[in-house]
């Protein structure tokens, strides 16, 4: 059983994260709060997220999984303006998630978990170097390197302290770096990975720009992001394959 | 069943085997009356022809025409694929496939589907391109000692152990076993484990035997993972390729 109403900024917040990445996802209806964890068809971006309880006006869940077709849920979420409550209810019976949006009721027809790829397993890293950096700056990072490539590299330089990006087109060269002073929080260690700009893009555009984002780096891996939503009450964290470049 | 076929599918029997069969890992073919249209970074359109659409489980998408070697739209591997069979008996199922980086969206609207066709392929061996990793054996075995190092000599090409045909066992100066694979492009973790797995069964009678990668180039990271296995990279620079190009990882890569 499952029965919560949720603001709708947190709702749509929290939609944003996964619906970056993929088209429906599994959504574990915990007693605790929400667990989503899904991987793109490529396998090359993931996101782990968790909404407890608290981050909710009320909340009653018993353990369920339910199939969501995220563009759906997410139009639906859209209709609700920024101060406004959404209320959902699953009916086990029919498979179908009953919304209600100050009056407007939605009836969305819930997809067969078994049906949605399968959960992805989350590889046990343990990067070299930690960013803590605010999301408006990674946005910053990711609008500069757009203009001049298709993919960024992210890095670390252990000796000097800094956290820097490099973006490299056929004429010109983006390069940003910033310091201790210019970070929320830096463990350094050599650090350099290149990736694939548009999933880096979709990632930013589900990153709070006032959020402390937390990103571990090392040489040739993957890029782990961790970031709060939700007062603190959720949790995201993004997963983004490197590309590795002959030399 | 390998190959299971159905001859004038209903719209429902469209969207499952189509449903099923990507989920499953199959390949699955569809011959239909269709029209194609597709909305990206630019749109098309083509009317009603009869075409052979492919689905392949990585979400790859083909449309051919009866005729040419090229498919008439396309979508790469990456995208999500499916089947809407419609309201009702009276309608085309619509077989689309959408992608987001770039946003790029295909519908293939199935009019009169001929048939359908569900292949559970298994194809695991890697294509090796003929005369080039054919031309790096060659080069390797007339010459080991420039090729690989000083004092080796190549015992036997393609042998073959419970793993598959390992390219050369060989032996160094001091007599010492030596695993040699060879890869034609630049070698990945993938290649590692390869040669990996052929190390740790011969290391169990023999745990002085060597192992070696040969390629044009490899990555740090994969420099690394053999250092920490006790095995070596050779660099074989006059196969290397000109381009700079960026090779795709996927997460489970690193799982």
């Amino acid at each position: 059983m499952f029965k919560a109403i949720v603001s709708a900024d947190t709702l749509k917040t929290t939609l944003d994260s996964v619906s970056v990445l993929v088209d429906e996802c599994k959504i574990h209806l915990e007693e605790d709060g929400l667990e989503i964890r899904a991987v793109d068809p490529a396998n090359v971006g993931m996101v782990d997220l968790s909404l407890s309880a608290d981050a909710f006006e009320s909340y009653e869940a018993d353990g369920g999984l339910i199939g969501v077709n995220l563009s759906r849920l997410e139009d639906i979420a859209g209709m609700a303006d920024a101060g406004q409550l959404v209320s959902l209810e699953l009916d086990e019976e029919t498979r179908k998630l009953h919304i209600q949006i100050d009056g407007l009721e939605y009836t969305l027809t819930l997809i067969d978990p078994d049906s949605i790829r399968q959960e992805p397993d989350i590889p046990d890293l343990d990067l070299a170097a930690e960013v803590v950096v605010e999301g408006k700056d990674i946005n910053r990072a990711v609008k500069a390197a757009d203009m001049v490539s298709d993919h960024i590299a992210l890095g670390v330089d252990g000796s000097n302290e800094t956290f820097y990006i490099d973006a490299e087109g056929d004429a010109d060269d983006v390069h940003l770096e910033l310091d201790r002073d210019d970070l929320i929080d830096l463990s350094a260690a050599d650090a350099h990975s290149l990736f694939s700009l548009d999933y880096l893009k979709d990632m930013d555009k589900a990153i709070p720009k006032d959020a402390e984002v937390t990103m571990e780096l090392g040489e040739e891996f993957p890029v782990k992001m961790h970031f709060d939503i939700a007062e603190g009450m959720g949790h995201v964290t993004f997963m983004l394959a490197p590309r590795i470049q002959s030399n | 069943m390998t190959v299971e076929r159905f001859a004038a599918p209903d719209a429902a029997t469209v969207a499952r085997v189509v449903g099923d069969g990507l989920r499953e890992g199959a390949v699955v073919s569809i011959e239909a009356e269709c029209e194609v249209e597709y909305d990206g970074r630019s749109g098309g359109y083509l009317g009603p022809g009869d075409r052979l659409v492919v689905c392949k489980p990585d979400g790859t998408l083909l449309v051919h025409r009866p005729s040419g070697h090229k498919p008439v739209n396309w979508m790469p591997g990456g995208a999500t694929i499916k089947v809407d069979p419609g309201e009702s008996d009276e309608d085309a199922p619509l077989l689309y496939a959408r992608r987001s980086n770039p946003n790029e969206f295909l519908r293939v609207y199935l009019q009169d589907v001929y048939s359908v066709s569900r292949f559970d392929a298994t194809d695991a061996v890697e294509y090796q391109e003929r005369g080039t990793e054919a031309e790096m054996h060659e080069y390797i075995e007339s010459d080991p000692e420039s090729a690989l190092e000083a004092g080796i000599r190549i015992v036997e090409h393609e042998r073959e152990t419970q793993y598959g045909y390992l390219d050369f066992f060989a032996q160094d100066a001091d007599g010492t076993p030596v695993v040699v694979e060879v890869k034609r492009r630049q070698a990945t973790l993938n290649h590692f484990d390869q040669l990996k797995r052929y190390m740790d069964l011969y290391r169990e009678s023999n745990p002085e035997v060597r192992g070696m990668l040969v390629a044009p180039s490899t990555s740090d990271r994969v420099k690394r993972a053999l250092r920490d296995n006790d095995m070596e990279f050779v660099r074989l620079a006059e196969f290397d390729v000109e381009t700079r190009e960026a090779s795709e990882t996927t997460l489970t890569d690193f799982s």
